[in-house]
């Protein structure tokens, strides 16, 4: 067995450029899913009704294959809308309402999770339940779901690659032009799976250091 | 003068305050006494307005409770409940500043001088998880005067506190009695009941039993019921 990184090699600037749509894509996703993500948690603690809502929602977006809900906003929205979508935006939007669905749960069990009196002793306060929830309530379930949440991240990320088979030049999709380009697979496929490790570490790191100067506080 | 009249609170058909009716004068400490599940913290609460009551009106000065500001009631909880991401000076000014009752300034300068009449003074950039439980006792008080309430609860004031320092509590308490202020406190420990309060509320299932000075109460208890109750409790 013989390797040739060498061959590749000229061709690592093109693979890593996957690195920052993978990033553009996966913060993207995050921006768009994470606010929704709220939403439906705060839904899912009010009325029975919005309650109802959003866990059909999030029994829907967990309940079905990620590239199959992919697939659905790629291929049938020109059909149904006549709008051309493009890969990006369809992979945004689909990775955006599935995370939304599994952070969702992370926050609403976060917030479930501060006790009672921290919302009795800001009423007593006079503060209201938008003032409570934005500077008492969510600033500390944030503290306890901080590694739940970083899990979701982490996913997101590793399964924006799905965005590849619509061919969208990620890091995943670009490794592959370069395999097919040069009949070599290990190679380009290695640099792919180091750039993907490289970020989930980062992010790791990242978020260890965000827990410890919460944990300090 | 606080005035509750005809109140009532039912959790899921659980009767729990049955026809309260009572008057206390400002200017004094009252405290609730009862045996557990006699109503004694619901009806803090339905002062506080935490829970709503059934049935029932409860008027400040003539005024109805429900309609007066918030700041208007302060309450300090069995646990504290002070907020954990915030530092004790933040904890008091927070709300005062949310609300928008004090500049910044105005509300630093009040919390400071709270936190030195409190011996707190040095603690104040501390977070709670690093004060002793009496330490964040006095910064929930802390809290609530920041606002000058006229009425103040306690809710079992000396339960998550260390039992030798029942007597500091009641001290505690005392000095916070003012002209202009009504002190209510839910205990269940007597000792501080006696060292603190003027007057007596004596709740048994939800039924307000008595309601008589403190040294009345404690020397001879009119009903057989608050009779059994002291005698139940005094070794």
């Amino acid at each position: 067995m013989t390797l040739h990184f060498d061959i590749i090699w000229p061709s690592l600037p093109f693979i890593l450029e996957g690195v920052v749509v993978t990033i553009k894509f996966t913060l993207m996703s995050l921006l768009c899913g994470l606010p929704l993500g709220v939403l439906l948690a705060l839904a899912k603690i009010s009325s029975p009704i919005l309650r109802s809502i959003a866990n059909v929602y999030t029994s829907i977006f967990r309940g079905t294959p990620l590239l199959v809900q992919l697939f659905i906003f790629y291929f049938a929205t020109p059909q149904l809308t006549g709008y051309a979508i493009s890969t990006f935006e369809a992979g945004v939007i689909t990775f955006s309402l599935n995370s939304a669905a599994y952070s969702s749960e992370i926050i609403r069990a976060g917030i479930q999770a501060i006790e009672q009196g921290q919302w009795d002793a800001a009423y007593v306060l006079g503060l209201s339940y938008r003032q409570t929830l934005l500077t008492i309530i969510l600033p500390q379930a944030v503290r306890n779901i901080l590694p739940a949440l970083v899990n979701e991240i982490v996913d997101l990320l590793k399964e924006s690659a799905l965005i590849s088979t619509l061919g969208e030049a990620d890091l995943l999709r670009r490794s592959q032009i370069i395999a097919s380009e040069k009949y070599l697979f290990f190679e380009p496929l290695l640099v792919a799976a180091i750039g993907y490790y490289v970020m989930v570490m980062v992010i790791s790191f990242l978020a260890k250091a965000l827990e410890r100067k919460l944990h300090h506080a | 003068m606080l005035k509750v009249e005809n109140l009532s609170k039912s959790f899921h058909d659980h009767l729990i305050l049955k026809d309260v009716l009572f008057d206390l004068k400002v200017g004094s400490i009252a405290a609730i006494l009862g045996p557990s599940g006699s109503g004694k913290s619901t009806l803090l609460r339905c002062i506080s307005r935490l829970e709503t009551a059934d049935t029932g009106t409860v008027t400040f000065q003539g005024q109805p409770l429900s309609s007066m500001p918030a700041s208007s009631i302060g309450m300090v909880f069995q646990g504290f409940y002070l907020f954990p991401h915030m530092t004790v000076l933040q904890n008091l000014t927070h709300a005062p500043l949310q609300l928008k009752q004090m500049s910044k300034p105005q509300a630093q300068d009040q919390a400071m001088a709270l936190l030195e009449t409190f011996g707190l003074r040095d603690k104040a950039t501390r977070f709670p998880n690093q004060l002793s439980g009496g330490q964040k006792q006095r910064v929930a008080i802390a809290r609530t005067l920041i606002v000058n309430p006229p009425i103040l609860l306690f809710d079992e004031p000396t339960s998550a506190l260390d039992p030798e320092l029942v007597t500091e509590v009641a001290s505690l308490i005392q000095n916070l009695k003012s002209p202009d202020r009504l002190i209510m406190m839910a205990t269940h420990e007597l000792r501080v009941a006696k060292l603190a309060a003027d007057q007596v509320l004596f709740l048994d299932q939800g039924v307000l039993v008595e309601n008589e000075s403190a040294k009345v109460f404690f020397k001879k208890p009119r009903t057989k019921r608050a009779q059994q109750f002291l005698k139940n409790l005094s070794i």
